[in-house]
């Protein structure tokens, strides 16, 4: 289940450039800069929990 | 073996990086968050076992339990604050980064202050 | 796991079909406006030379045609034949309204192909010829609008389909 959220992230990565080229190409600057956007914040929906778990471990392991 | 598991980890996250951070370095640095939190999350029950193991010499020796989680608590702190430095660092962010350092190691001299005030009162009534 | 595969396959075919769509409709617009001018042409040379009728003319013009934009000149004859009551412009602008979601014109164009309408039947020869040539004119530049369209934006929703599918399979896998 881990390393499927780092080729998830990886594959919204490349879909985001790409999009970007595509929107780019066809003269939609303001598009293409909403999609970087969208796709920062998806990516960041989908590491919050993960970082939330480090917090806790650490919390726990170290007894805080 | 888990050093395996997460040397492949690794290098699979860094070849993902190395395509990304060309066209969208933003997303690649999550990539390498996300990364360092599985890899610390593979390696958690080691580090507890660890734990317990000098928790339980601890009790042995009578050891004062306040000075001991400070101990552990000061290198989760170390942890935590050289995670995001690191972070901040590869984004280029060397100022930010250097900011996060600061910050943890005033916490951890406030957090320390116990230990070092017992030490010295120790040490006071040594001299004569 | 095999349900989830089917499912993200059905998304991305649906996307990557609704982006061809998209662009097939944005491609095929400047023919019809093409087409549109052709017919307009005979249409002059009929009233202009032959002095044909209107309906004799316009079935005229519908034959041998089976493009979408034919419609209008085939459903004005219907109006025509059906409601003795309708004069030739309301019969032009009510089939012009009705067929309009047949083809890939856009509301711009309607307005056009609606305001050659209003004088259709309403002056001397004249007249309409002058008539006529003001929208062939109108509707040129509207080919050149949406030729310039095309080329932009044909392979860009193709693609943007395509991708837009993989984004929503990778998004909710």
């Amino acid at each position: 289940m881990d390393i499927d959220l780092i080729f998830r992230i990886a594959a919204i990565g490349i879909l985001v450039s790409v999009l970007n080229a595509v929107l780019n190409k066809s003269g939609r600057e303001e598009q293409a800069m909403m999609t970087t956007l969208a796709g920062l914040i998806v990516v960041l929906m989908m590491i919050i929990k993960e970082i939330v778990n480090l917090f806790d471990a650490v919390k726990t392991i170290f007894q805080f | 073996m888990e050093i395996f598991q997460i040397m492949g980890l690794a290098i699979i996250s860094t070849l993902l990086i190395i395509v990304l951070k060309v066209q969208k370095p933003e997303i690649a640095i999550q990539i390498s968050l996300v990364t360092g939190a599985i890899i610390f999350l593979m390696i958690l029950g080691k580090v507890a076992s660890v734990v317990e193991l000098f928790n339980t010499y601890a009790k042995q020796i009578n050891l004062d339990m306040v000075y001991f989680s400070t101990l552990l608590k000061i290198v989760g702190i170390a942890y935590i604050a050289e995670f995001g430095a690191e972070l901040c660092r590869d984004a280029g962010e060397g100022a930010i980064a250097s900011k996060v350092e600061l910050a943890g190691k005033v916490i951890i001299v406030v957090m320390a202050i116990p230990i070092v005030t017992s030490l010295l009162d120790v040490v006071i009534s040594m001299m004569p | 796991m095999a349900v989830k595969i089917f499912g993200s396959l059905i998304v991305l075919l649906s996307c990557t079909l609704l982006g061809y769509i998209h662009s097939k409709k944005c491609s095929k617009r400047p023919g019809q406006l093409r087409v549109l001018q052709g017919m307009l042409q005979i249409f002059e040379n009929e009233i202009c030379f032959l002095s044909n009728k209107l309906i004799d003319a316009f079935l005229k013009i519908n034959r041998g045609s089976d493009n979408e934009v034919s419609l209008f000149f085939e459903s004005t004859v219907d109006n025509l034949k059906n409601n003795s009551g309708f004069s030739a412009s309301e019969a032009w602008s009510k089939s012009v309204r009705d067929n309009i979601k047949y083809t890939s014109l856009n509301k711009e164009d309607e307005e056009i192909i609606v305001s050659f309408g209003k004088m259709l039947g309403n002056s001397d020869l004249e007249g309409q010829i002058k008539n006529i040539r003001l929208t062939l004119n109108q509707l040129k530049i509207q080919e050149q609008k949406a030729e310039e369209f095309r080329k932009k934006n044909e392979t860009m929703y193709r693609n943007l389909g395509i991708l837009g599918g993989l984004a929503i399979i990778i998004i909710l896998f």
